[in-house]
């Protein structure tokens, strides 16, 4: 499965992702349009900081998630490619998967009471975030094509950034 | 993070959460993480097949699409800046020159000549006859002489060829860096700088270092004109913080940089029937004007105006609540003030044709009837001020004492009381026996970057310990009055012994009545020139140039492009000069070191980027070693 | 062949089948279950009050398990067996106890047979809707979130709803005094009436249903029907002399074992020890459930899996428009620190020096879950303290230690 990964040392904090996801999830799914589209598109991933620090801060659609775990209506699902994902018309605003989500990566919808969070961009080969990054602090694994035997020591290289 | 040092400003911020207000530091804070393509100079604008940026990791693009590589990408990037910043010195220089042009020719009646002296020693040094000239031929001729810089001409700018030493001036020569107009330059900038044009790092520093001298010219300039209309600054007692404003009064800030609009507030303000005006308004205390900024150092050191606060701080005079007017003429003003003044009663009034804020009130200057524009603003405050709500008023019991205004002259002339007939004797002679390590002019503003004033509070007390001689300007000026070093009380907490000494000596046999103050305030950012003129008169009088001396120069909380030129021209005029926030050059290795390291081959001067103040002041104090062991001074 | 039993099918019944079959596929699985199938989303019957339509059924491939459509009545487990209400035996290797709560119902003078409702089960639920149907007024007893849930649901179906409390506040123990406030003046706004330090001393009834309510205070409302919503049991009568260590619900230890051996309990029927007091709750929660419900199964097909604990307060809701989430402690008491907020939104903080402990995030709730994995973890948080408080700590200040394994 691939999976994106995340390099801080690599991040600029450019917020090129964020904008990409936003746009990804506007209705047309250009930058100009999105800028248009009112109300406006909202962004699932957030370009954080700490001490000396960067990153962008995104769903890891985790193998035990929390959220779908506590959703309460059935509208958090995980699909066929394992991308934890939303029946939309399923949610009732309950606002459990925000409680359960340890990385706060779940946020409620602007102006609907629904929940927003990545979906992977599943429609996409490469997610929109991962596309949209000019240094690869985003990149995308795929993580099952790493012999078992080397897999640990491969995913820790490349949160070292040296792959 | 805290925002800081200053509780003032601290108290002013608890104020603005209490209000639901936000200030610069919780807009900073939204922004963060600040993009850092733009942190280290590695995007590009100019042209619309961009925006490029260049990744500073080896497997991302390496050029933009016109080909510029990071070095290029940088170098363009500073000279755009430097040129923005000379053209906001060379835009208030030339406001001076046509005013001063407007009173030779007797189109103002508000204005006038204030310095004589002043105008006369100015002409005679840029080639204006004086002998036999009346006073408005002589102001009409520097006037000219000062309108003719702008342009370009066949000579270098005179307020740069005339003002330095002529060591400076082979080097630049030899160089090719002497600008020859100040317009001229800041468009020659924007021109090489464009899509297509110069792609040479090297030769696009140079020509940065050019502009930065039209810089320099233009700060000349402003300030010789200043001086020449409103008077040479001399010693004056102040106070500074928040806690200069007044309950009881109608309290209105000036705050922007050119004196030629605050000067008029100031004479108005004086007025009988404004003052009473204010009084049956309900102020028992009348009219209280205080500056922000460098308006506030023009006033401070020309009529003790006090000053409230600093450029980053700038919100937290509304803030208090008791802020009634604020009237603004251009540069360093936040937008922000009209969206605070949205829930407060203070008017912010602009005056500048160019330099208009939305939700403000617009009264426009104009040079012709400037008292009768001074006297609407004042009306306009004491109006604002019969709507201020009691209950908001939050004035934080914060004022420092302060003495202020030592322009070149009033140096020379405290000097001159120790020894009339060589002045610059005494100071030389501590130098050189080590009671005086070095100088130091502190410069430049306060960022949200660092907390606010951090740097130069861990600056001062350490450099002052090793008895070096600190000269402020700007916003420095705001940051050391606030916290008390510009008295002369602070001379006894803080000087080593040997700086402790003559800073006594001088002040006492100067009549001031105590010690000098730690600090030595020489006026606005425009004032800079003021310290490089006593640099060029040690360098001259010992038959050496600048950049053996052992003076250096910091910014340890630097904001603006205008900041960025001065540190340019104070490098090019060989100072090792310090700036405590990383520029967006980091992204080029060339352009990085060739400003932190082989420009000193070139100009003796160099850039120390050093966040940390500790660290900064042990490379300036190496950097003060290092020229007094090559001058075989007592270390 | 091993024969486990499930008595029980809410979402700890549910996942420990799910978790058994998926670790033991041969393995024989029977449920008993006295709801039909298939099971639901057991949040969101309230919604059925006025729209009897909405899908809440959770979906469930093939469990692969056999069903008995009954009600466990007792437990034997010296023979290994459940006896169903129906006299059936059940034969079991390994047992699981996941029959949840069942309401409480206070002792109210009168009460009458007809117009008088619990709600614990789809069918209550659906019941409230038709039965409201005829009616004008409604008062709901208890203004606990599922009172509360039910107060919206009935006056969205257009009835006079008057909720009836007895302690000082509704949602008492989810939220803190402040935060309660605004929901009830928020709810008030909106007409729903609210009566609190008051417990209900009659009821006057005519044509055996309810007509008034008369309060302690001696005030009497109007009510057609009532709900009664003043919580819930563990539901354990049934399995009262099997021997079983029970107190305020069947005592597990983190394996999820009960005091008999291959007698697992799970769910809202079992009590364990709070996360940051020690003292003993009862969840109430869906996310507790599941994850016992795993945690058991788990451990019944002969793995090993631990119970890492919970809070005892931890909520998310959204009550008049009004988003809420709470977790841990969120009253102070002694050496505990309050820190409130109310810009942007309200938000409570309780810390014990730096280490969180409790939050209150009202309207504003966008990662709580991040401050709710702090106060489990119980890390300190030093100069992130600050950046918690106003709002901008996020997952890159964790991102270090995070990586390290
Ligand atoms: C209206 C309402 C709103 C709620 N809202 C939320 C919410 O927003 N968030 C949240 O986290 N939680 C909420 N809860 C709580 C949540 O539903 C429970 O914590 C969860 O359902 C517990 O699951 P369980 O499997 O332990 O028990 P239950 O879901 O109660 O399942 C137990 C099952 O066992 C059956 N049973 C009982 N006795 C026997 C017996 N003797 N023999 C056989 N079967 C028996 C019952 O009929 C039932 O089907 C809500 C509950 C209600 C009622
Ligand atoms: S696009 Fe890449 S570099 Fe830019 S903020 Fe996102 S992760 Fe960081």
């Amino acid at each position: 499965m691939d999976q994106v990964f995340v390099r801080p040392e690599r991040c600029m904090g450019c917020r090129s992702c964020e904008i990409a996801c936003a746009v990804q999830h506007s209705k047309d799914k250009t930058l100009l349009s999105a800028i248009m589209q009112s109300p406006s598109p909202q962004k699932r991933l957030f370009v954080e900081w700490a001490d000396g620090l960067k990153m962008p801060v995104l769903c890891r659609h985790c193998e035990d998630a929390p959220c779908m775990n506590a959703c309460i209506s059935g509208c958090l699902y995980r699909d066929e490619k394992g991308f934890i994902r939303r029946r939309k018309e399923r949610c009732i605003g309950c606002w459990s998967c925000i409680m359960a989500c340890p990385f706060g990566v779940i946020v409620r919808d602007r102006h609907k009471r629904i929940a927003v969070k990545c979906d992977r961009c599943h429609k996409l080969d490469v997610p929109a975030c991962v596309n949209a990054c000019p240094t690869k602090a985003l990149i995308l694994v795929d993580v099952d094509k790493i012999p078992g035997d080397r897999r640990k020591s491969v995913l820790l290289s490349i949160n070292n950034g040296e792959a | 993070m805290e925002r800081s040092m200053d509780r003032g400003t601290n108290l002013a911020i608890e104020n603005a959460k209490a209000l639901g207000l936000s200030t610069v530091w919780d807009r900073y804070e939204a922004q963060l993480p600040q993009c850092g393509f733009g942190e280290t100079g590695l995007c590009c604008r100019n042209c619309m097949q961009g925006p490029c940026r260049i990744s500073p990791f080896e497997d991302g693009p390496q050029r933009g699409v016109c080909g510029a590589d990071a070095d290029v990408m940088v170098a363009r990037g500073l000279m755009r800046a430097v040129a923005a910043g000379t053209a906001s010195h060379g835009g208030h220089a030339k406001h001076m020159a046509h005013t001063l042009l407007m009173v030779a020719k007797g189109q103002t009646g508000d204005y006038r000549i204030t310095d004589t002296e002043k105008l006369k020693a100015v002409a005679e040094r840029i080639g204006v006859e004086v002998n036999g000239a009346s006073i408005e031929d002589i102001a009409r001729g520097v006037a000219l002489k000062a309108l003719e810089e702008f342009s370009e001409k066949d000579s270098p700018l005179i307020w740069a060829g005339t003002t330095i030493t002529q060591g400076r001036i082979e080097r630049f020569s030899k160089l090719g860096v002497i600008p020859t107009g100040i317009d001229s330059v800041v468009s020659e900038s924007m021109h090489r700088s464009t899509y297509g044009v110069d792609a040479d790092p090297v030769n696009l520093l140079l020509g940065t270092i050019k502009c930065a001298l039209a810089d320099y010219a233009s700060c000349h300039l402003a300030t010789d004109l200043a001086d020449i209309l409103f008077g040479t600054p001399s010693p004056v007692k102040t106070a500074a913080n928040l806690g200069v404003l007044k309950t009881e009064a109608v309290n209105i800030a000036l705050h922007g940089h050119n004196p030629l609009l605050s000067e008029m507030i100031v004479q108005a303000a004086g007025s009988d029937d404004l003052k009473i005006m204010a009084r049956e308004a309900g102020a028992s205390e009348g009219i209280n004007l205080v500056g922000v900024c460098c308006t506030g150092n023009e006033v401070m050191m020309r009529h003790g105006i006090p000053m409230a606060t600093s450029s980053v701080s700038q919100e937290s005079i509304l803030l208090t609540g008791a802020l009634d007017a604020i009237v603004v003429d251009y540069q360093c003003i936040m937008p922000a003030l009209s969206s605070i003044a949205e829930c407060l009663h203070t008017e912010i009034i602009t005056t500048m044709p160019i330099a208009k804020i939305s939700g403000a009130m617009h009264i426009e200057f104009d040079e012709a009837h400037a008292l009768e524009k001074a006297r609407e603003i004042i009306k306009a405050g004491i109006e604002a001020f019969k709507k201020r709500d009691p209950s908001r008023v939050k004035i934080p019991d914060i004022s420092s004492p302060a003495v202020v205004g030592f322009s070149a002259e009033a140096i020379i002339n405290a000097l001159s009381t120790i020894n009339s007939e060589d002045p610059l004797k005494p100071l030389i002679d501590n130098i050189v026996e080590g009671n005086i390590y070095g100088v130091c002019l502190f410069a430049g503003c306060n960022t949200v970057k660092i907390p606010q004033d951090r740097n130069y509070i861990a600056m001062i007390k350490e450099l002052a310990k090793r008895n070096v001689l600190i000269l402020a300007t700007g916003c420095a000026s705001g940051a050391f009055a606030r916290h008390g070093f510009m008295s002369p009380e602070a001379v006894d907490g803080y000087a080593g012994e040997g700086l402790k000494t003559i800073l006594k000596a001088i002040g006492e046999s100067a009549g001031l009545g105590g010690p000098l103050p730690l600090v030595l305030h020489m006026g606005s950012c425009v004032d800079n020139t003021r310290a490089a003129d006593v640099a060029v008169a040690i360098a001259n009088k010992l038959g050496t140039d600048i950049d053996r001396l052992p003076v250096v120069a910091s910014a340890p909380e630097p904001v603006t492009e205008k900041a960025l030129a001065i540190g340019t021209w104070a490098v090019a005029a060989g100072l090792p000069t310090h700036v405590g926030v990383v520029p967006p050059v980091t992204g080029s290795r060339t352009v990085t070191e060739v400003l932190t390291s082989s420009v000193k081959e070139l100009l003796g001067g160099w850039f120390i980027v050093e966040p940390d103040p500790m660290k900064a002041v042990e490379a300036l104090y190496q950097a003060l070693t290092e020229r007094r062991k090559a001058l075989g001074l007592k270390l | 062949m091993m024969r486990y039993v499930i008595v029980g099918y809410g979402i700890a019944g549910v996942s420990a089948v799910r978790e058994i079959k998926h670790q033991d596929p041969e393995g024989r699985v029977v449920v008993i279950t006295p709801e039909p199938l298939p099971p639901y989303y057991r949040p969101l019957i309230t919604l059925l009050i006025h729209s009897p339509e909405t899908p809440i059924e959770l979906d469930e491939e093939d469990a692969g398990a056999e069903f008995f459509t009954d009600r466990a009545v007792a437990l034997r487990p010296e023979e290994k067996v459940v006896v169903l209400a129906s006299g059936r035996k059940v034969h079991y290797d390994r047992l699981l106890i996941a029959t949840g709560g069942v309401p409480y119902i206070p002792p109210v003078e009168d009460l009458p047979s007809q117009g008088v409702f619990t709600i614990r089960n789809r069918e209550d639920a659906l019941a409230i809707g038709r039965y409201s149907e005829r009616c004008k007024s409604a008062a709901v007893i208890g203004g606990g979130l599922v009172g509360i849930k039910t107060a919206e649901a009935l006056q969205k179906r257009g009835l006079e709803v008057n909720v009836v409390e007895t302690m000082e506040e509704i949602l008492h123990g989810r939220l803190d005094k402040k935060g309660t406030g605004i929901i009830r003046h928020r709810l008030e706004e909106m007409g729903i009436k609210i009566y609190t330090t008051q417990t209900v001393n009659r009821v006057i009834t005519r044509e055996g249903a309810p007509r008034e309510l008369i309060l302690s205070s001696g005030k009497r409302i109007e009510a057609d029907m009532i709900v009664i919503a003043t919580g819930i049991r563990a539901s354990i009568e049934w399995m009262s002399d099997s021997g079983i260590k029970v107190s305020r619900g069947i005592v597990v230890d983190e394996y999820m074992r009960t005091t008999i051996e291959d007698i697992y309990a799970a769910g809202d029927v079992v009590e364990f020890p709070d996360l940051l007091t020690g003292s003993s709750l009862v969840s109430g929660l869906w996310i507790n459930a599941l994850q016992m419900g795993r945690v058991a199964g788990s451990n019944m097909a002969g793995g090993s899996s631990r119970y890492p604990g919970a809070l005892s307060v931890m909520n998310a809701a959204e009550i008049v428009d009004i988003p809420f989430i709470s977790a841990g402690i969120i009253e102070p008491s002694n050496g505990l620190e309050l820190i409130e907020r109310q810009r942007p939104a309200y938000r409570r903080f309780i810390f014990e020096d730096d280490v969180l402990r409790g939050i209150v995030f009202l309207e504003n709730v966008e990662r709580a879950g991040l401050y709710i994995n702090l106060i489990r973890s119980g890390r300190r948080l030093g100069r992130l303290k600050e950046k918690a408080i106003e709002g901008v700590l996020s997952y890159a200040d964790l991102w270090g230690q995070d990586s390290r394994h």
